[in-house]
């Protein structure tokens, strides 16, 4: 028998982190941006914790500088899958939303991940594209959800990301899972 | 998984020697990234290589299309078939930039495609971009089966 899965990817993140909170036995409390605040101290429990999160892909972060770049990226995601995006400036909308100023937002940003805010939210726009692509949606579909002015302008981003058009990444992708 | 690499190890499978020294020279111009460079001849070397390899064999393996003993096509089928390497980033090249032979490579599983220009301040720009391309899928933790690029 054959079916699909429908998830909310959420509500399944939520369910597993409460489940290996209780099994730690830490208490928890998810903040604004996706961070995690753990009423423990306890350093054996918490190794323990992240040891038992890797399994599912999740990574512990504690170093204050990994958290920032984790957390500017948390809001990235959010304004994405919202399929709203600010009209100001986007690093500004970020810098306002974390209270830290604009200029330091952008070049901390840079430094750790060597890429811009700017084109790491392209490039994830563009992941975000992929997705929808193959979940069947239109393209006109497509570039209402993510805010491109039109589909032309949709495509040519994409095929500057991926020096590919949707259509052939498309074709590519029925290939691959043809021979997998 | 998201992941800081702190050295990019970099494969060449060509058996071109003058291909390994304008690489080699490309890559040393990559300031920003540590590299670990390893070239092999033909696909049977690189095949021994990723037979005895642990760990990280490698965070991209550069393949030419025409090796002496097998097809990079072929290459590429037998990397893809071995479960221990159904995630290894290939880049495949030629200067061959018809889209039919590029859906085929990616479609086969070739995560990028590079369309090898003549002038070498061109490639040089080109290899720099793939491996920022590189980089960037490895540290966002993009998912591997539609990580597909063409350069």
């Amino acid at each position: 028998m054959v079916c699909n899965i429908k998830f909310d990817i959420n509500v399944a993140f939520n369910s597993l982190l409460k489940y290996q909170m209780e099994k730690a036995g830490v208490d928890y409390q998810i903040g604004e941006f996706g961070e995690v605040e753990l009423f423990t101290d306890d350093r054996e429990k918490i190794d323990a914790l992240g040891k038992a999160l890797e399994e599912f892909g999740f990574k512990l972060i504690d170093s204050p500088k990994e958290r920032l770049v984790q957390k500017i990226k948390n809001i990235i995601a959010e304004m994405i899958d919202m399929e709203q995006m600010p009209m100001s400036k986007i690093s500004c909308y970020i810098a306002e939303k974390l209270g830290m100023n604009y200029s330091y937002v952008s070049t901390f940003f840079s430094e750790q991940t060597h890429t811009s805010i700017e084109n790491y939210i392209i490039l994830q726009k563009v992941e975000k594209a992929k997705h929808l692509l193959l979940q069947q949606y239109s393209l006109t579909d497509i570039s209402y959800m993510l805010n491109y002015s039109s589909v032309a302008h949709l495509s040519g981003q994409f095929k500057k990301m991926t020096g590919l058009t949707p259509t052939v990444f498309k074709k590519i992708i029925a290939i691959k899972r043809e021979t997998a | 998984m998201n992941h800081k690499i702190e050295k990019l190890k970099v494969i060449l499978v060509d058996d071109m020697e003058d291909e390994h020294v304008i690489f080699k020279k490309a890559l040393s111009a990559m300031d920003y990234i540590h590299l670990e460079f390893q070239s092999f001849k033909t696909a049977g070397e690189f095949e021994h290589y990723l037979d005895s390899a642990s760990g990280i064999a490698a965070h991209i393996v550069f393949l030419d299309m025409h090796l002496p003993d097998k097809s990079g096509f072929e290459c590429l089928k037998g990397i893809r078939s071995n479960p221990a390497y159904k995630q290894l980033v290939v880049a495949m090249y030629s200067v061959d930039k018809d889209e039919r032979t590029i859906s085929k490579c990616l479609g086969q599983g070739a995560n990028i495609y590079i369309t090898k220009p003549r002038e070498f301040g061109l490639l040089k720009q080109r290899l720099k971009e793939v491996l920022r391309s590189c980089m960037q899928y490895h540290s966002m933790g993009m998912k591997f089966e539609t990580f597909v690029r063409c350069f």
